[in-house]
């Protein structure tokens, strides 16, 4: 037992005097603990912040390297500088922009923060994934802001389609929402942000009053279901009469098979047997349930289900000796005339 | 303008549809056949032409062109026989699409076409003929350039005379042609 405790002891002891020896090994900034590493990466990363015009604070405060060798530059090369010794062997990694997308997973940076990673503890490391992501929306809100950054590699990024990360890659790369330009538009179409009203007729406000115009018609004219449906209810109207006429033509057929065709002019010609009492029956089968408008004389007539008008006249010629005639005027094409011989 | 009136408008006022009737009635012996002493009295000629109830595009056409010529763009429809639930008088627009209208509305029954002014007549029957009567101008722009009023009547002889006619309807055909003919050769 005792020999145990003091095993354990001694790996403890062992422990606590062999990490900040470790250290040294990843950059010469020699033994610093972990909270000063994470500095360390802040000031690694140099080149996108300065290609993106935004100011690294945080390097300021970290001074590595050898003091006073190159104290001469100007304080920007000289925190490059200084950025490039403190990285020690992971320099090259640093000489990369940072991709947007790859902020953790690729690129130089987030590989050594994975190296060091091995040998902290993981709230450490969930610390410095943490101020990675910061550090990335500082540089992505600059980039907004200036607009003077080089593009985002994108295509290193090999994230999962859904994956938040990408998600983030994808609202950076949307671009943002034009403002509203109605009534704001100048001659160039360009938004101007605090120009002033113009007076109401000038040509200016007219043109914007157009566009708006224009633009409110637009939507209207999406909005208006009235022509598709006027379409529609066209469409359906005319397939109802193309069934009714169906319709009435297998009822001809029926009833007025058996006439004689005499003659096709102007009118299509027909006689059929069967005087005034089969006439009359023809008439009211083809009518069916439509109603029948008496003119006196025997005269009927009636509107078909399609439009079509028919009618009956119990003789025909000016002394009423001329058979009776069963006439039908469809729509389209030629009247028929039927005679009951 | 005028396109957005309608082209038949059924006719109430009944001192109107009097005045008008009792022209026709001058102008007409029965719902066939046109008066002769009125014609001869107006120098006026009459042309029997094949009818379909009672009017198809080219008819409507030539009679618009010929009612041009006359300075008519409006005429009246007057019933020629007495019916019930019939309209007894139409204002008509003498256009293509007015004459079209007039014939699908009242193609079944006996009507009398004529300016307000009487310059002219048409007689619709429903014994496969209408007749177009009125001073020779207004046949003449009726047939057109091509066709001369004795072409019409050989035209209309013909059509009389085909032999798929029943014997009844040959010899009222015949009749016609005969009759309307006689004041355009004198």
């Amino acid at each position: 037992m005792l020999a145990r405790l003091l095993i354990g002891i001694f790996i403890g002891i062992f422990l606590l005097t062999s990490s900040p020896l470790i250290l040294p090994v990843e950059g010469k900034g020699g033994g610093h603990p972990p909270r000063i590493k994470q500095k360390f990466n802040k000031a690694a990363k140099p080149k996108a912040s300065i290609k993106s015009g935004s100011r690294t604070k945080n390097t300021s405060k970290v001074r590595r390297g050898k003091p006073g060798s190159k104290q001469s530059k100007s304080p920007l090369s000289r925190k490059r500088s200084s950025s490039r010794k403190s990285s020690g062997h992971s320099l090259k990694a640093s000489k990369k922009p940072l991709a947007k997308g790859s902020k953790i997973h690729k690129g130089g940076k987030p590989k050594r923060s994975k190296k060091i990673g091995k040998k902290l503890s993981p709230k450490t490391r969930k610390g410095l994934i943490g101020k990675a992501h910061k550090r990335t929306k500082t540089k992505s809100h600059n980039v907004q802001k200036t607009g003077k950054a080089g593009k985002p590699n994108l295509r290193k990024s090999k994230l999962a389609p859904g994956s938040k990360k990408n998600l983030l890659a994808k609202a950076q790369k949307r671009p943002t929402p034009k403002p509203q330009t109605i009534g704001k538009v100048g001659k160039t179409g360009k938004v101007k942000p605090g120009h002033r009203k113009s007076p109401p007729n000038s040509k200016k406000n007219l043109l914007g009053k157009a566009q708006a115009r224009s633009k409110s018609n637009q939507r209207n004219l999406g909005k208006r279901p009235s022509s598709q449906s006027v379409k529609s209810s066209d469409l359906k109207r005319k397939a109802k009469e193309r069934r009714e006429t169906k319709k009435v033509d297998r009822k001809l057929e029926k009833y007025l098979g058996g006439a004689q065709k005499i003659r096709s002019g102007k009118t299509h010609q027909y006689t059929k047997v069967g005087g005034v009492k089969k006439a009359e029956k023809d008439f009211l089968k083809l009518v069916g349930r439509t109603p029948i408008k008496k003119h006196g004389n025997g005269v009927k007539s009636a509107t078909l289900s399609n439009g079509s008008k028919i009618s009956i006249r119990p003789y025909s010629g000016k002394d009423k000796k001329g058979p009776p005639t069963l006439q039908i005027s469809p729509k389209v094409g030629k009247q028929i005339k039927v005679r009951y011989e | 303008m005028s396109n957005k009136q309608p082209s038949l408008v059924r006719v109430a006022n009944k001192k109107s549809v009097d005045r008008l009737k009792s022209l026709v009635t001058e102008m007409i012996d029965d719902p066939e056949h046109l008066s002769i002493p009125y014609l001869k009295s107006h120098d006026w000629i009459a042309i029997p032409v094949e009818s379909s109830l009672h009017f198809n595009q080219l008819d409507t056409i030539q009679i618009s062109r010929a009612a041009a010529e006359m300075g008519c763009e409006e005429g009246f429809a007057i019933l020629t026989e007495s019916l019930n639930n019939v309209g007894n008088c139409y204002k008509v627009r003498l256009s293509p699409t007015g004459l079209t209208e007039f014939s699908n509305e009242c193609g079944h029954f006996n009507f009398a076409i004529l300016p307000k002014n009487g310059s002219f007549i048409i007689l619709c029957t429903l014994e496969e003929y209408f007749l177009v009567g009125g001073p020779k101008k207004f046949i003449d722009k009726y047939l057109g350039v091509n066709i001369s009023i004795e072409k019409a009547m050989e035209d209309f002889k013909a059509f009389a005379e085909h032999n798929s006619w029943p014997v009844y309807i040959k010899s009222h055909l015949l009749t016609i042609s005969k009759k309307y003919r006689q004041p355009a050769s004198e």
